[in-house]
């Protein structure tokens, strides 16, 4: 369908003389004029004539009339399925008309008026037929989804589907996947089956509690529970008899066993009794052995004892003749060593009278060595001694004359300061003063103060006034007042004076007449000076501690020199040899002295050594000496005492052949009682006394463990019978059948209901799941008509439609953008404005079909809250579906508009008179 | 010439644990009236005595109601019967059975338990039982040992009949030695026995000319071993070799059936397998069933195991069980572009893929198509 035309009058502000006339173009028409020029009332106009009865009254009419009252009139002419309608409505109120002129190929087919009009426009259009409602909701249809007015571009576009545009869209959409989604049947079977897994299962699909798989759970659990417990019964009662049935062999075991054991051990202990008696004697014959061994040792010790003691006299007597001998040769020795000791005396005394006289030549012939280089010494040190006094006379005089030089440099130097600065204060005096010349061609009197001059005709006299005089000329002919002009002139005098005194003051204090004077003052003084230096430094060089030290030295060599000669004097004799004068002589005979000395004390000691050695050899042989003597007495004692002992032991014990005789007899007695005690320990081994003993032992040990394990087991045979006597286990055998009989026909119905709760489940989540998959494809067409524009809009983006399974109402999923899911209402203005008239072009295009493939889309101000960048993809997405539909845009603002690229309509333009 | 029967293992009081509900209770009555044929059978062939190979009792903790029909029941044969102690009866067991007042008190003239290893001269018959009971429960050691030994200190005319419980040869595990009362196979001849009554193993089985287990006389499980009987043994003269004839004593039929489904035929094979089953009340049957059928197919499988295990007296059901697989027609019945067609598409896909997920498939699927065939058929309505 498509609008032609249409033609308003009398139509809210188009009133009076006025007609509004528009011819529509095919694809995208733009209106445009400013606010209040009656853009939007046009299009009210034309979707009053289509959509409301002529017939109308009360508020909506009312509404639609101008202010002068007069009657509005409609002409709208579109063509829809080959047919072309023009529709005239005259809103009169109840007297309204409506008339309709169908035409096909330009031929007027046929004219209708009132109802029957009426009547065939709401086919014409789709809409519902009269008396179906009277809200305007109602009665637009789809065509409210498709006449997007201002103020609702932001409104939810769903919200605009009403139950018979709903069932078109479904008819059209399902047109494809061949009919509707669920059937009246299908949805209460589904709920019957929803209901019945909800009694089955949790929302997490777990078992529900009281759910019959649970009871049955429940049930099976509990007949195992007390199917354990029998089994645990039937097993202990199994356990008991067994170990009932395995003790009563072990009790029989056990008695057959005990009375061998108890034979063993009476055997054992009879042969234990046969070796007490063997063990006792040979006791009896141990202890005789022992006293015969004991007489027999003594015996034999005795012997010993005797043998020894005759041997050790023998031996010592040996020893005694030798010490004799040896005592006898030492004696001999002795005699000839005291012969040789006399000569090695005298040559001893010999050999130290020589080395005393030598040595004390030595020690002459070094006091006189001593003596000469004293002496030597003490020259020179006078000689010293004198040139230092004579040098220290010389620095006295030089002293004494400086000091009667008082000028020192200093003084010159404070005279030659004072000097410079009286001639600059003066130099200033001068500068200040007045400087007069008097010249005359005559002679003339000056009268100057007090004094009176003369000056020569043609002389002149020059002078200098320091203060102000009066100079009289001639005879008072002329009188000259001068006032000398330099300033503090007298402060200056004054200065010069002060200058003047301190000079002459200094001079005095100097006892010099002028400066240069005590210049040439000073230069004396500095020569006497030079020489003193020189004079000092002599002094220093050959007495640099004084003369006083000089004088010491001197006296130190004069005391040496007494002391040589005292010492000379002390080891001089009358025979000595003459001494050298020369010092070099007098060393030379002091070395060969000392070497006669050496030569002298060598032979004294080699004499010594010689004597000291034979005394040494003497007193050792003495010592020896008198050592033998010792041990010859030693033994002689000793033998005494033995030969003593012998006597004592002979007459107590017999001599040594009386006592062998009884060793011969005891040794024989022993012999025989060794071979008894041999035999019974022969007989003992043969009867094993330890083994006898352990197997006693291993043996009681046995019984008693036996007869212990016979009473515990007896013990616990009471218990087992007591156990198995109880009657619990009577009907045990049934018990345990028809349990697990009654487990096995609730683990079937358990199976059973569990197989078929899964299978309910699974189905009713297929039922789930392929209703979800013929959503998606019964809202395939739209998403394929809403995903293009979305691209365009927001360069990608996915919106899903689904159906309510109870209303059918179409709604929209969320919009998915980056991911990122927004449901409609919580999108921006803007983005619910361009998403908005997305889903409304997209409907259209699929509610087109019912139209011929084309249907009219109203827009008022579309995008008013859209930004520019998004004003210009919104107006690529018109041009997308301008084909399709037929665009009616209204806007205030062309310029919004003008990338369409239509040549767009001002609404001044569609008026005329 | 001497008849007498030969059983074993009566095992009353067993408790039939893998028996669902009440069957156990059946199967335990079933077993006392086994004996009570055994009595009458005695009575028919004109036995002289019945010998009981071990395992009268299942248990030394039977019920008290056990002991006294049973021993109710053996008072009413013509001829004594002649029991060893088994494994499960062993003899001394201080809480045995037969050590109980109820059994002292009930017990009757005819019935004797031969609880000692020694010969029971009946020179009436001319005959001595060599009772060979055991003691406990397992023992190391043959409990035959003594008979061979007993042989060689006696020179008697009488027919040698040997009564023991164990294994002859181990049935149970591929190597020997392990198995607990083992008696060894020469003992007919180290013993020279005319007869050797054998009990433990539960289905008839010669060991040999003169060595023969008699088996249980009531079955107590599907294992196909010839229970069920009990031997008459009939023996001409010492020396001759004995005529063992297998009589049925069985009241109940233990049976096995193996059937793989995928069509209709199978399905027709199937229920006549079942309606030829005689004595259905008294049968058991394990089934192993697994194939593929339509939804079709299944419900009638499933309305035919229904009513069978109603019917039965048991009905195992083992095996991979029966995929569903709905039949293309199956499918077109329902709107297959419409939500249900969808379900079941989509069920039907999971069920190709097997394992427990494609089990719940096939059940949701089988619920789909029962609702979409319950809603035709309220349409039609």
């Amino acid at each position: 369908m498509k609008l032609h035309s249409a033609k308003i009058q009398n139509f809210r502000v188009h009133a009076g003389e006025e007609l509004v006339t528009i011819a529509f173009d095919d694809q995208l028409h733009v209106i445009h004029g400013p606010n209040e020029s009656g853009k939007s009332t046009l299009m009210d106009a034309v979707a009053a004539c289509l959509f409301e009865k002529c017939n109308l009254t009360g508020k909506a009419y009312d509404a639609m009339q101008p202010d002068d009252g007069s009657k509005p009139h409609i002409e709208v002419e579109f063509e829809n399925a080959g047919l072309t309608y023009l529709v005239s409505k005259h809103f009169k109120g109840q007297a309204g008309t409506c008339e309709l002129q169908i035409s096909r190929d330009g031929h007027v087919e046929s004219t209708h008026k009132g109802s029957e009009a009426e009547q065939l426009l709401n086919e014409a259009l789709r809409l519902p037929s009269a008396g179906r409602g009277d809200r305007k909701h109602d009665q637009m249809a789809h065509w409210r989804l498709l006449w997007i007015n201002q103020s609702r571009s932001t409104d939810l576009p769903t919200d605009d589907i009403n139950p018979e545009t709903r069932d078109d869209l479904q008819g059209l959409l399902t047109s494809e996947t061949g009919g509707a989604l669920t059937t009246p049947q299908e949805a209460t079977w589904i709920e019957e089956l929803d209901k019945q897994v909800a009694e089955r299962f949790t929302s997490t699909g777990k078992p529900k509690a009281g759910s019959k798989a649970v009871t049955l759970s429940d049930e099976v659990e509990s007949i195992v529970s007390e199917l354990n417990e029998a089994e645990k019964l039937a097993s202990s009662v199994e356990h008991d008899s067994d170990r009932y049935i395995t003790n009563g062999t072990k009790l029989a075991e056990i008695e057959e066993q005990l009375p061998n054991q108890k034979r063993q051990l009476k055997a054992r202990e009879k042969e234990k009794d046969a070796i007490d008696v063997l063990q006792q004697q040979q006791k009896e014959n141990d202890s005789a052995i022992q006293i015969k061994q004991r007489d027999c040792d003594a015996a034999t010790g005795h012997v010993e004892e005797l043998r020894n003691l005759e041997r050790a006299v023998e031996s010592r007597n040996k020893e005694i003749d030798r010490t004799a001998k040896v005592v006898a040769s030492i004696d001999e020795q002795l005699t000839k060593d005291q012969v040789k000791r006399g000569v090695l005396e005298k040559k001893r005394d010999e050999h130290n009278s020589q080395f005393t006289h030598a040595r004390r030549r030595t020690l002459r012939s070094q006091a006189h060595l001593k003596a000469l280089r004293a002496t030597a010494e003490l020259d020179q040190q006078e000689q010293t001694l004198d040139k230092a006094t004579k040098h220290e006379a010389e620095i006295t005089k030089i002293a004494e004359q400086i000091a009667v030089l008082p000028v020192i440099e200093d003084d010159v130097d404070a005279l030659q300061e004072l000097s410079s600065s009286l001639r600059q204060i003066e130099a200033a005096l001068e500068a200040a003063s007045a400087k007069i010349r008097i010249q005359s061609k005559h002679q003339v009197t000056l009268v100057h103060g007090n004094e009176t001059e003369q000056i020569k005709g043609g002389g002149a006299r020059e002078e200098r006034i320091e203060q102000q005089a009066e100079i009289t000329i001639g005879s008072n002919e002329a009188t000259i007042q001068i006032t000398p002009g330099g300033e503090d002139l007298e402060e200056r005098r004054e200065r010069v004076t002060t200058a003047k005194n301190q000079l002459s003051e200094r001079l005095v204090e100097l006892g010099v007449q002028s400066l240069d004077d005590a210049k040439r003052k000073l230069r004396e003084r500095q020569s006497l000076e030079n020489q003193l230096q020189v004079a000092r430094t002599r002094l220093s060089d050959i007495a640099a501690d004084g003369i006083g030290v000089l004088q010491t030295s001197v006296d130190t060599a004069k005391q040496a020199l007494q002391s040589a000669h005292a010492e000379l004097e002390r080891h001089s004799q009358t025979d000595d040899p003459l001494l050298p004068g020369e010092v070099s002589d007098a060393e030379e005979q002091f070395h060969e002295q000392q070497e006669i000395e050496a030569a002298a004390e060598e032979e004294r000691d080699a004499s010594r050594e010689g004597l000291q050695s034979l005394d040494d050899q003497i007193a050792t042989a003495k010592a020896d000496r008198r050592l033998e003597v010792q041990k010859h007495d030693s033994l002689t004692s000793q033998n005494d005492i033995d030969g003593n002992k012998i006597e004592a032991l002979c007459e107590s014990y017999g001599d040594k052949e009386s006592l062998n005789g009884q060793i011969d007899k005891l040794v024989g007695e022993l012999k025989a009682l060794n071979q008894q005690s041999t035999e019974i320990g022969r007989q003992l081994e043969e009867l094993q006394p330890s083994v006898i003993a352990a197997e006693i032992e291993r043996l009681e040990r046995a019984i008693t463990t036996t007869q212990q394990e016979h009473r515990s087991i007896e013990a616990e045979q009471n218990r087992l019978i007591g156990q198995l006597s109880n009657n619990d286990a009577v009907g045990l055998n049934e018990r345990i059948g028809d349990l697990c009989a009654s487990l096995e026909s609730k683990k079937e119905e358990l199976a059973r209901e569990q197989k078929q709760s899964n299978a309910m489940r699974l189905l009713l989540d297929t039922v789930h799941a392929c209703r979800e998959e013929m959503t998606r494809q019964i809202m395939e067409p739209l998403r394929k008509k809403v995903e293009p524009l979305l691209r365009v809009m927001f360069g990608g983006a996915q919106l899903n439609f689904t159906i309510d399974d109870d209303t059918k109402q179409l709604s929209l999923k969320p919009l998915t953008r980056d991911r990122v899911q927004d449901t409609f209402d919580r999108l921006s203005v803007g983005t619910k404005e361009q998403v908005g008239v997305a889903v409304r072009l997209a409907l259209a295009q699929v509610l087109a079909e019912q139209y011929g493939g084309k249907l009219p889309v109203i827009l008022d101000e579309p995008f008013v809250n859209t930004d520019p960048e998004r004003q210009s993809r919104a107006l690529a997405m018109l041009n997308m579906v301008k084909r399709d539909l037929q665009l009616v845009v209204l806007t205030c603002d062309f310029s919004e508009y003008r990338d369409l690229g239509v040549e767009p309509q001002q609404i001044t333009e569609l008026k005329s008179i | 010439m001497l008849k007498f029967l030969h059983s074993s293992d009566w095992q009353l009081g067993a408790g039939f644990g893998q028996m669902p509900g009440d069957k156990g209770a059946l199967l335990r009555a079933e077993r006392l009236a086994a004996i009570e044929r055994i009595g009458k059978l005695a009575q028919e062939h004109d036995v002289r005595f019945i010998l009981v190979a071990g395992d009268v009792f299942d248990a030394h903790t039977v019920d008290n109601d056990v002991v006294t029909r049973a021993l109710e029941v053996i008072s009413r044969f013509s001829v004594p019967v002649y029991a060893i102690p088994g494994n499960h009866d062993f003899a001394a067991a201080p809480e045995s059975v037969y050590q109980r007042d109820r059994y002292r008190e009930r017990c009757p003239d005819n019935l004797h338990l031969l609880t000692e290893s020694k010969p029971v001269e009946l020179s009436d018959m001319g005959a001595a039982l060599l009772p060979c009971p055991l003691v406990q429960r397992h023992t190391v050691s043959d409990p035959t040992r003594w008979l061979a030994s007993e042989a060689a200190n006696t020179d008697d005319p009488l027919l040698r009949i040997a009564i023991a419980h164990g294994s002859v040869v181990d049935f149970e595990s591929e190597e020997g030695g392990t198995t607990p009362n083992l008696i060894g196979p020469t003992v007919v001849e180290d013993a020279r026995l005319d007869y050797l009554a054998l009990g433990d193993w539960h289905g008839v089985r010669r060991v040999n000319d003169r060595a023969w287990y008699s088996g249980t006389p009531e079955p107590d499980r599907f294992k196909q071993n010839d229970s069920g009987h009990v031997l008459l043994v009939s023996i001409e003269d010492k020396g001759t070799p004995p005529l063992v004839t297998s009589i049925p004593s069985a009241g109940c039929q233990w049976l096995r059936h193996d059937a793989s489904l995928h069509d209709e035929a199978d399905l027709t094979a199937l229920e006549r397998w079942f309606a030829d089953l005689e004595n259905a009340q008294k049968t058991l049957v394990r089934l192993e069933i697994d194939g593929v059928l339509g939804m079709e197919g299944l419900e009638r499988l499933e309305r035919l195991l229904e009513t069978q295990s109603e019917l039965l007296l048991h009905l195992r059901q083992r095996g991979l069980g029966v995929q569903l697989k709905p039949l293309q027609a199956e499918l077109d019945s329902l709107d297959r572009e419409g939500l249900t067609g969808r379900v079941a598409e989509a069920l039907r896909r999971t069920t190709d893929g097997g394992g427990d997920d494609a089990k719940n498939a096939g059940l949701a699927l089988q619920m789909l198509f029962q609702r979409a065939r319950r809603q035709d058929a309220e349409g039609t309505s």
